[in-house]
């Protein structure tokens, strides 16, 4: 079988060279590291920022061009029991793939590490993520949640470009051992992210066939389908293929916007999906490797390749879009989708046009407060007060659109109810998605006066309940990583 | 009747597909905001249609009428500007005779000096230029915002100097009038089919008319849908704490 393909822009190949537009334009080093349910894999990429507005108007930096230098090997992630990871054996793979790929710490200048699928659910996940992103690096940020995971993984799948080059809504599935992320493109951006309880490793085989694991989160569904499945007795095809099969059908009718039964229903993690029909269907994850294949499978052997269902789960995907095969597009990273996700995609770079303080940078893990949208200035800031204080010691950020292009009047009305609301000795922290952060910003420090420090940025969207890291300028713009944790207090 | 009748000039042509039947219209407003070129307009035989010839026939009389307009000069009086004209008597002279669009009488110089601060940091200029429309669309916002930017910054700021049919070289006269360190002129852009709202801004330090055209450093594209006049404004309070600082600009100043 043969599939679509995404064509290669920069991704993969080389950085485009270009003249150095006033000395605008840097390199610089990037870390991706993604702990899932199965395997954890280290990726390092160079990503180029530059100016590319022409030289008569005012420098637009953006990313130009991301290059992976280092694919690492796929490693075992190292687990002291069902619930908790192992975090000296985790720390020691990290180290030496650092140590393979010949990359100093203090040459990252930014990237991310992210926790996924099950082993976000692991006790200990939330002191892993702390200790390791000291540990990887100055600005390397520790993100988990579902959502996050299914942007990352569809981006270094090449979903988001796909969307573009098809001008079609592209849905990647990245299915891994625990959990399946899926993400709906258009136009390059994220329109929907959900989550599944669907992956290869739910259940665990021996060489003799003999199954040692089943997940809890899919025993509702296999009663459902009464399937002769339990720990401790062999597995036999037929049962796990119509378990298998019954997955796949799930990822049929999300791509084409069909109701799904209600047990199918349950499977997804916290949030369903939003029921956009996607024209074009990508894969990525482990799994995917064996939808964009002709492995055959014709007996138990077959299945247990790695002691999991992974290989019959893309056997049965693969049959269940044979009619739609128009539809599917080979994902350009698979297996290693998620990581190459979070090492080039994770960032986002600001307006050019910003105000900040290079000497309270990095800033990480800074909650935000968004303000909904009013015409009328003032009532947009009614009652921020209150929700400042009670963050107590920690400082916020202040998020919001704003209007296009504001009038000087408005600037200096927003400008005034965020002075009034600057509580002593933290930086105000500012972030809209207009272009007018330096205006605000410079109105601000300019009322505050005080040596308050001001941090005003723009071009950077983000959500109530999100979490934001700002990093070191590069070139006069801040690189930033939105995420939204989802550890339970 | 007038239900009827679309006003073109209030209708968002980025977005709007007059294709008939498209088969894709996403994709088609996709491509539109990517350009400011005039495609998914469907056709009337081999011709185009008629919407399609009244909206390029109305954005050419914008820029035609922008070429011909004046400044509102109650904006300019209630900024507190100090108006001169160049050698230029009327709108007509101005357009045929550029030259006399660059230059001042000695009697005009002479009131500059004897009306405006002496040797500021920074010295204003707003002048017309080929569109009186970006200046009456933007000063409002720009000045006040790069007014406050340098008064905290603690510059001594000359008197706001507002030309009447002028071009951009009036900053190097002016300049050498009143001994000024950075002269900002604000000007008015050749008007596009796009807009009539683009203003630039021009900055020399130290501007003179025995240095060349490179001396000045520029922002362009200054309007409500390209860089908007308050960043704008902060941004030119940037620059000039660049230009004080490097003691030059233009193109020997590497940003």
């Amino acid at each position: 079988m043969s599939f679509m393909h995404v064509p290669e822009f920069q991704l993969d190949g080389s950085v485009i060279e270009g003249v150095d537009k006033f000395g605008m334009e840097r390199e610089f080093l990037s870390v991706g590291i993604d702990i899932g349910t199965t395997t954890t894999q280290v990726v390092f990429s160079r990503i180029k920022v530059e100016n590319t507005a022409a030289c008569f108007l005012i420098p637009e930096m953006k990313i130009t061009g991301k290059k992976i230098l280092y694919k690492s090997e796929i490693h075992f992630t190292p687990l002291l029991a069902r619930d908790k990871i192992h975090l000296p054996e985790l720390k020691a793979i990290i180290e030496f793939e650092y140590d393979k790929a010949g990359i100093q710490k203090d040459e990252i200048v930014t990237g991310a590490i992210i926790i996924t699928g099950e082993t976000a659910r692991k006790n200990n996940a939330e002191e892993v993520l702390r200790i390791l992103s000291d540990f990887a690096g100055d600005f390397v940020v520790a993100t988990a949640g579902p959502d996050l995971e299914s942007i990352l993984a569809g981006y270094g799948a090449g979903a988001g470009e796909a969307s573009n080059h098809f001008t079609a809504r592209v849905v990647n599935f990245d299915i891994g051992g625990g959990t399946t992320n899926g993400a709906i493109f258009w136009e390059g951006e994220v329109i929907d992210s959900f989550a599944l309880d669907i992956g290869g490793r739910l259940i665990q085989i021996d060489q003799q066939g003999v199954i040692s694991y089943i997940s809890d989160k899919i025993i509702p569904l296999i009663n459902d389908l009464q399937l002769e499945l339990a720990v401790g007795a062999k597995a036999k095809l037929e049962d796990v293929k119509a378990l298998t099969d019954a997955f796949a059908k799930i990822f049929v009718q999300i791509s084409s916007s069909e109701d799904l039964e209600e047990e199918a229903v349950k499977l997804f993690i916290g949030h369903s999906h939003k029921g956009l029909k996607a024209e074009k269907i990508m894969f990525s994850g482990g799994v995917a490797e064996f939808i964009y294949s002709d492995y055959e499978i014709g007996s138990m052997k077959d299945v247990t390749l790695f002691g999991d269902i992974g290989p019959l789960l893309g056997y049965s995907i693969r049959n269940a879009f044979e009619k739609d095969q128009h539809r599917l597009v080979e994902a350009r990273e698979k297996i290693r989708a998620t990581v190459i996700g979070a090492g080039s995609h994770s960032i986002k770079i600001s307006g050019s046009t910003i105000l900040f303080d290079e000497d309270l940078l990095p800033l990480k893990n800074i909650p935000i407060i968004k303000l909904a949208e009013n015409e009328n200035i003032g009532h947009m800031f009614n009652g921020i007060g209150e929700k400042i204080k009670r963050y107590g010691d920690t400082p916020v950020a202040l998020a919001f659109k704003g209007p296009k292009s504001p009038s000087y009047g408005q600037i200096k009305e927003m400008a005034k109810a965020i002075a009034a609301n600057a509580e002593g000795s933290h930086p105000v922290i500012v972030i809209v998605e207009n272009d007018f952060a330096k205006a605000l910003g410079q109105t601000v420090m300019n009322m505050l006066n005080t040596g308050t420090r001001v941090i005003c940025i723009d071009q950077i969207k983000v959500d109530n309940g999100d979490y934001i890291d700002i990093g070191k300028s590069i070139a006069n713009v801040v690189p930033t990583v939105v995420k939204t944790l989802i550890f339970k207090q | 009747m007038s239900e009827m009748i679309k006003d073109i000039s209030q209708i968002d042509y980025y977005e709007r597909v007059t294709i008939d039947n498209p088969r894709d219209t996403e994709s088609c407003i996709r491509l539109k905001k990517t350009t400011n070129a005039r495609i998914c307009l469907g056709r009337a035989g081999d011709r185009c249609k008629t919407e399609t010839l009244l909206k390029f026939r109305a954005d050419h009389a914008v820029a035609m009428d922008a070429v011909w307009s004046e400044v509102d000069e109650s904006i300019v009086d209630q900024l507190g500007f100090f108006k001169v004209q160049t050698l230029a008597e009327d709108k007509e002279q101005y357009i045929k005779r550029p030259d006399l669009g660059r230059i001042f009488s000695q009697g005009t110089l002479d009131g500059i000096k004897g009306n405006c601060i002496e040797s500021p940091d920074v010295q204003i200029i707003a002048t017309d230029g080929l569109s009186a429309c970006a200046i009456n669309a933007n000063l409002a916002d720009i000045y006040p915002i790069l007014m406050d930017g340098l008064t905290a910054k603690g510059y001594a700021i000359g008197t706001p100097i507002f030309v009447k049919y002028g071009r951009v070289a009036t900053m190097d006269q002016i300049s050498e009038a009143i001994q000024a360190k950075v002269t900002i002129l604000l000007v008015g852009e050749r008007p596009g089919l796009a807009t009539d709202e683009s203003m630039s801004s021009y900055m020399a330090y130290e501007s003179s008319t025995l240095k060349p055209e490179s001396q000045r450093t520029v922002i362009s594209n200054i309007h409500r849908k390209g860089v908007p006049p308050v960043e704008a404004g902060a941004q030119l309070v940037n620059l000039v704490e660049v230009l004080i600082r490097e003691k030059k600009s233009g193109v020997e100043l590497k940003i």
